[in-house]
Order: C-alpha cells, then structure tokens, then sequence
C-alpha cells in the first residue's frame, strides 16, 4: 500500500514538472520563404505580402533566394539549410520544376510542410499551391493583344529559356486564342536569358530578323521591360503593340508613353501573404479545404492606371519607398 | 479503510475542502482575470486608436498650415514668374510636399512649383485635380493616391486644396498641394494592437481610405465588416474581434482598430488552467500526507485501542498492554487504559484470593464442624461420666455438645447474632472444663446492647481454645479466662483474657500470620482473615501479651444489624 502511495505521489509530481515547463511563452513558428530572386519589384512586392502575413499571426519568417532565376543549385542549397534549421514550413518558388523534386522529399519526410507559390514542381508533395493562373492570363493576354486590332497582327514571342512553367503556360494560354483568330498569327519566337539585357538583345534580334512584327508578346517581368526598351530604341513604339506582364516601374513608363500597351499585372502581395497565410495554417493543423488557389492577372492599360483599386496594385505603398 | 472510520471521513472531507476552494479561488479568479484582460484589450485599442487618431490630425494640421501659408503668400503676388518661383521654393524647402498647383476651372496647370528635375507630361487624367475638394468651406484632404503628374514619378500622396483669388489672374481659382503621406502610411501600417491586431483608415461613406492590406482588400481576399464600421464611434466587439473606432476632428475620417479578443485572453487563460491544475495535483498531495499523518496521530492509536479493548473483552486475565504513541490526548488515554487493566486485573486476582480463602475456611469450618479428636475426645469424657454413673454431667455434657454443633453449623450461614456466638463459646468451655476439671474457671461479661448485632460464628471458639492450650499453665490452679463482648462507639468488641504464661511479642505476631498446621481448628489466623474479609480491614483481631502475666486478645467487629447483612 505503502509502495503504490508513494508511486503515485512520484507520477504527480511529475505531471506538475511538466506543466511547469509548459509555461511561459510558446515557440513560434519559423517559416522560411525561397524564391526565384530577391531584388526585383516582382520579388519585393511578394516579400512585403510575406511580412505582412508574418507580423499578422506572430511568425518568424526568412526570406530568401538566389542572385538569378536560373540558380537552381542555390535554391537547392537554400531548402538544404532550411531542413537543418529545422524550419516549420517552406514557401517555395522553383526555378526548376524538376531539379528540386528530391531535395522537397527530403523536406517534406522531416515533417516540414511545403508550399508553393508562384512557380511550382512536378510533384504532389506540396499541400498548398498559389499561383496566377498562368494558362488564364495568357489567355487574357491573348484577348489584350486581339482586341482593337485594326489590322492583321502579326506577333513575335519574347519568352524565357529554362524550365519554368509560368512562361511556357502563358504561352500556351496566349497561342490557342490566337489560333482561334484568323487575323493573328505568330510568326516569329525568340528564347532568351532571364536578364533585361538579354531580352532586350534578342527582341532586336527578333525585329530585325522579322522586319513585318507589328505585335510583340512578353510573358515576364525581365522579358517585358527588354522586349519594350528594345522597341522603343528601334522607335517604334507607335508601330507596335505590345503586351507584357508584370509592373516593373520601366515597364510602367513605357506602357505611359505608348510604348506598351497592355500589362498583365499579378497581385504579387496577395501571393506572398497567402503563402505564409496557408504555411501558419498547415503548422497549427487547421483543415485547409482550398489547396489550389488561383490568383487573376489584372489587364493594366492607360484607361485604368490611376483607377483606385488599379493603382494600389500596380504601384504598392511599399514600393516608393 | 473501513467504510465510516475516522480515515476514510477525514480523507473525503479534505479532498473535498480542497476540491471546492481550487475550484471556487479558479473560477472566481478567471472571472476577475479574464474581465481585467478583456478591458486591457479594449483600453489597448482605444490607445492605440487615439494615438493614431491623434498623429494622422497632427500630419494633416500641418498640412492645412503649409497651404494657408501658401494662400497668404501668393493672394498678392505680381507676376507668373515670381508665383512660379514661390511655389518651387514652397516645395523645395519643404520636404514632405511634392508639388503645388494652381489650377483654372477645367483643371488645366495655370502655373505649378515642384522639386528640381520634375518633369511635366501630358496624360489623360489629373487625379490630383479633385473639385470635391475645392468645394468645401473648411480644408478637406483626398484620400491618399498616386500622383501622376510627373514622369517617371508616380509617390503616394493625399492632396489639400482651396478657392483663392489670385489678384495676378483677377480670379478665383484652385489651388491644390500634393504631400506625401509615404511617412504617415508607414506608420499606420506599423501600428500593432496585441499580436494580431491592426488600423485601418475609412471616411465617413463607409469607403477604405486606407488599409495596411489594401491589396488583399481590393483583390477581395480580405474583407473588412464595413457595415459594422461605417458609422462606429467607440467600441463594438463582433465575436471575437474588438473594433475601436475614432473619429478625426474635422469628422471626415474615422481611424478604426482592430484587435482580437482570444488571442490576448486565451492565451494567457490557458497558461492560468495549467497553473491551477499544478495547483490542484499539489493539494492532493499534500491531503494524501496530511492523511497518513493524521492516521499515524490519531486514526491509527484509537483503531489499536479499540483493538486491544476488544482483546481485553475476550482474555481479560493474560492481556497485556502497551501504551500507544500519538497525539496528547491518545497517549493519555492509552495509559489510562492501561491503568484501569492493570487495576481490574490486580482486582480480580484479590477478588479470586477471597474466594480461595472463604472456600478454605468454610473447608475449614466444615472439619470443625465434625472435628474428630475434639468429637472422640468429648465422647470419650460423656462414656467416661456414664462409667462412673456421673449422669447428670454427662446430660449437660450431651447438651453441651449438641448445641454447640448446631450453633457451628448455623444452618450453613457465616454471620450469626453475637448471642449465639457466646452461647457457642459457653458450650466450648463448659465441655472443656469437664475435660480440663479445675484448671481454669472462665467468666463472660457481654452487655445486652450488642447481643443483636451479628458477627462471624466461631470467632470466640478457636481463640478460646488457644488460651486454654497454650496460655493455661496446668502446674497453676488458677487460670482464669474473662471473655467480654460491649460496644465501643461504632464497635463492638470482645475480648478474651486470661492469665497465663503469656508469649513473646514474636509469637503474637506469628499467630496472626501463620495457620495452625494441627488438626485442633481453624486458628485465630482464620478468625482475622475472615472477620477482614467480611467486613474490612480495619476490624479483626489484636493479640496483646506479656510472659508470665497474660494474654488478652481483642476482636472488633461493626455494628450489623439484620437489614445491612449481604451475605
């Protein structure tokens, strides 16, 4: 009797040591965000999205990523540092849809969770994906350019090497509306770096190459603002129509000064938030019943820059600083 | 623990104390913790939203004061190029205004100051031009936008115009500056209530002026209850989500503040349970040893004690005790048991000596009762007397004899009236003067008073005989044995006398103590035990003796009558 006493006098004391070591404050939540770069507008705007969602529900966040969008090992290295940090969760943007696949397992087997954002991989380990519907906005961008069109156009393409998805659905989207349109037809593509500089080069290439381009397509941030410094060099800005993607503040110039005549913009704010948003979700186990989210491009033209809803997506508080 | 011991009672009744103050001091406590944190919450609201409230009117104050200063200078100014010059100096010097206008009735720029390197362009749409503004009789300020004047520049600004009359242009016209409000948006983006909790800016149409997340606003991601806030002035707590809402001076914005409620209390009252729940493993804890130690006071020292009572019960002879260690009280009352043990134990052990003695002596009494030699020996005289044809002594020896039987056996009875006794002892002696003719002769003297008390039978006889035997001196003729019996106060008293060889004070002694061993009788031993027993120690026999002078011997009894004999 003695001994079963003294046993359970032990288990409660016990109880009451742990409950004491419960107190105090709780650990918070470490989520680390890579993505493809960290130094465009594009990139900024996501981060400032991040950090609103982190100061929002207390978590400490990391943001990261390479110097280029093509450096997929850093990205890789970056994962590799995250597993050790024992992170709670990744945002991840991939470079490359396939080179990052084995490196995510590893994440994903050590209880980190995964989300994607943006660009994603070809795997179903990711629990949250958000991304601009890539296929949608080249559709849109498709209509942008068909739109108004007082002659046949005849389109050359501006796209990005490597293998990001975005830049191949969109051009996807955009090719079958223009299939469908007998006055349009696509008659030359050039592949370029992700560099303005490259960009710019190849769409002079381009226009050279193919003298009766009178409608450019670019499908990203880089490609867009090179496509367009490029056609306003040549001069022909006028002669032109242009769609681009992305609000990088040159390319807003150009679409002010006609150069460009249509940009489809994401809410990139939007994107970074409700990553680390899903990322806090995932960790504290609350039931996520939309695990595929899908964000709308915003079709910008001269019409609608300054509207109120327009203008705070396309030139973000955060961004004149 | 048996079910209604004092164990099993105590252990409920403290658990149950402790179960009920825990639970009582708990509830009682949360409530007054979780209302205390609740009106934290709402005051740290407030705060917060008086604070903002009170920068943001600052910021615009500021602004009104930039433009009335403006207004004065520029009322009387002579030329295009000295306005033009004042409004780029205005803005030079002045780092948080970006631009002022001087704009006609359609809104075209008449004349404008700007920082250096700003370029004008053309463009579809002046957003800074806002009529609503111009037609207000106080200063009313835009709602922050981008300023799309310049090229290449596109800042956020909020911008406040008025009417003026320009004596240059003999006419009323607008005047509008553009200042940044990047510093004020920061701040309000930076405004933090609790962890989660943040302020937003609406005017008095319910529309957002501004909101830290705005592009999660007009994307529709977020939403705000506008329906809730659009005319608020105060707190309002919808779920769990306290707004505060405070209203600028000049009424056209309300800064609202938004916090929650569970994160600030349900936290801190999940920390609080876990702390009671300490608490509460503690006090059974501690009622577990306060328990066992009462056990070992109290509990267990009253259950020996009953236990040994119940031993006691059934073996009261053998039983031993030993006192029992705990509280004061227990020690006191284990010793006093094991007094009164000890006590009933010496009790029965004297009650069980009378017995044996009275036994003996009734044995006793009995072989007197039928005592051969004095029967032969008495016999024999009576044959003898009929021999010699002496009848008539033999008649009185006869009767003697026979009376004296009767009166021994008394029908089985110990007590019998003092009269009979001496009758008893009148007989003995007659019979032994027959057989010791003339060497002694024998008085009694008994007062008629005690003759109806009661006293022991054969109390004279042995004593008697002992004098005969022993304090007779056959070589002297005149031995004289006096027997008296009178009262003395409460006592009645005999005695018996006589004047013989007498004895040794050790020899008086050692009659009391020892039994005869011979078959004569009982012996004045005898006679003392049982006159004690009966009646007590003070009452018995007292031997008083002198060699060669006498013997007097002196037996007390109480005065008994009829009704207090409890035989």
């Amino acid at each position: 009797m003695k001994k079963k006493v003294s046993l359970c006098l032990m288990v409660l004391l016990m109880i009451s040591l742990k409950g004491c070591s419960r107190l105090g404050t709780q650990d918070k939540a470490q989520i680390t965000v890579i993505t493809k770069a960290t130094d465009t507008d594009f990139w900024q705007a996501v981060r400032n999205g991040c950090n609103s969602a982190a100061s929002e529900y207390n978590v400490d966040l990391l943001f990261q990523g390479p110097d280029g969008e093509e450096d997929f090992e850093t990205q890789n290295r970056l994962i590799e540092e995250a597993i050790e940090r024992e992170s709670d969760a990744i945002v991840l943007s991939a470079i490359d849809r396939d080179h990052s696949i084995e490196i995510i397992q590893k994440a994903a087997s050590r209880g980190i969770y995964i989300v994607i954002i943006d660009s994603g991989i070809n795997s179903d380990i990711p629990e949250v994906i958000i991304s601009t519907d890539n296929y949608a906005s080249g559709k849109k961008a498709g209509e942008a350019m068909v739109e108004g069109a007082s002659e046949t156009l005849r389109i050359g393409i501006v796209n990005m090497a490597g293998g990001t998805a975005n830049g191949q659905e969109r051009e996807l989207g955009f090719t079958d509306v223009i299939e469908n349109i007998e006055d349009a037809e696509i008659i030359g593509k050039v592949s370029v770096d992700s560099n303005m500089e490259s960009a710019r080069q190849g769409t002079l290439e381009l226009l050279e190459h193919y003298p009766e381009i009178n409608a450019v397509i670019a499908f990203n941030e880089y490609t867009t603002v090179g496509a367009g410094t490029a056609i306003e060099e040549a001069g022909l800005g006028n002669k032109i129509k242009m769609i681009g993607f992305d609000n990088n503040t040159i390319a807003i110039e150009l679409l002010k000064n006609g150069t460009i005549d249509g940009l489809l913009v994401q809410n990139q704010f939007a994107i970074g938030y409700l990553g680390v948003e899903n990322a806090y979700n995932l960790i504290n186990g609350k039931y996520i019943d939309d695990r595929d989210i899908y964000m709308e491009a915003t079709l910008v033209n001269l019409d609608n820059l300054f509207e109120e809803s327009i203008e705070k997506l396309v030139f973000p508080v955060e961004k004149s600083r | 623990m048996k079910k209604n011991s004092i164990s099993g009672f105590l252990t409920i009744l403290i658990s149950v104390m402790c179960i009920v103050l825990t639970a009582t001091t708990t509830i009682m406590f949360t409530i007054v913790y979780r209302n205390s944190l609740h009106r934290t919450a709402i005051i740290n609201s407030e705060q917060a939203v008086s604070q903002v409230t009170n920068t943001i009117e600052i910021y615009a104050q500021e602004m009104k004061n930039d433009l009335k200063m403006v207004e004065k200078e520029i009322q009387w100014v002579a030329s295009p190029e000295e306005l033009r010059d004042y409004l780029n100096h205005m803005v030079q010097i002045n780092s948080g205004c970006v631009s002022v206008m001087i704009y006609d009735e359609e809104g075209n720029i008449l004349e404008y100051g700007a920082d250096e390197g700003y370029i004008m362009e053309k463009q579809t749409e002046d957003i800074s031009f806002l009529p609503d503004l111009f037609s207000e009789a106080e200063y009313e300020i835009s709602a922050p936008h981008v300023q799309n004047i310049f090229k290449e520049s596109y800042p956020w600004v909020a911008t406040i115009g008025n009417k003026i009359y320009l004596e240059l242009y003999k006419k009323e016209l607008y005047v509008a500056m553009d200042v940044e409000v990047l510093s004020i948006l920061s701040y309000v983006d930076n405004v933090s209530i609790g962890q989660r909790g943040y302020c937003f800016v609406i005017d008095k149409y319910g529309n957002m002026v501004y909101h830290p997340q705005q592009q999660l606003i007009y994307s529709g991601i977020k939403n705000e209850n506008m329906n809730l806030l659009a005319n608020l002035e105060g707190e309002t707590i919808a779920g769990d989500i306290i707004y505060s809402a405070h209203a600028l001076e000049d009424g056209h914005w309300t800064v609202v503040g938004v916090s929650y409620m569970d994160e600030l209390v349900t936290d801190k009252l999940k920390e609080l349970w876990w702390l009671i729940i300490i608490e509460l493993l503690l006090c059974i804890v501690i009622s577990i040893i306060t328990v066992k130690a009462f056990n070992r006071k109290i509990s267990s020292p009253v259950q020996n004690l009953i236990n040994a009572m119940k031993n006691f019960e059934q073996n009261m002879e053998e039983f031993r005790y030993r006192t029992e260690k705990g509280v004061y009280e227990m020690q006191i009352l284990s010793e006093s048991f094991e007094h009164m043990v000890k006590r009933l134990q010496e009790l029965m052990e004297q009650v069980k000596r009378e017995e044996i003695l009275l036994r003996k002596t009734e044995l006793k009494a009995l072989q007197t009762q039928i005592n051969p030699h004095f029967l032969y020996n008495t016999l024999d005289s009576i044959q003898w007397m009929c021999e010699r044809n002496k009848a008539d002594q033999a008649v009185k020896m006869v009767g003697a004899l026979s009376r004296l039987f009767r009166i021994s056996i008394s029908k089985g009875k110990e007590l019998i009236t003092i009269a009979d006794e001496i009758e008893h002892a009148k007989n003995y002696m007659l019979i032994q003067t027959f057989r010791y003719t003339n060497q002694f002769t024998y008085h009694f003297e008994a007062e008629e008073e005690v003759l109806h008390y009661f006293c022991n039978k054969i109390t004279l006889q042995p004593i008697i005989e002992n004098a005969i035997i022993h304090g007779i001196n056959p070589a002297y003729e005149d031995g004289e044995i006096l027997v008296t019996a009178r009262q003395e106060k409460d006592y009645v008293v005999f005695t018996v006398s006589d004047n013989g060889m007498g004895m040794t004070e050790e020899q008086c002694r050692s009659i009391l103590k020892h039994d005869t061993n011979d078959s004569h009788g009982i012996g004045i031993k005898n006679v003392n035990d049982r006159i004690k027993i009966y009646f007590g120690e003070e009452y018995g026999i007292q031997v008083e003796s002198k060699m060669d002078v006498g013997t007097t011997i002196t037996i007390k009894f109480p005065k008994v009558t009829e009704g207090n004999i409890n035989i």
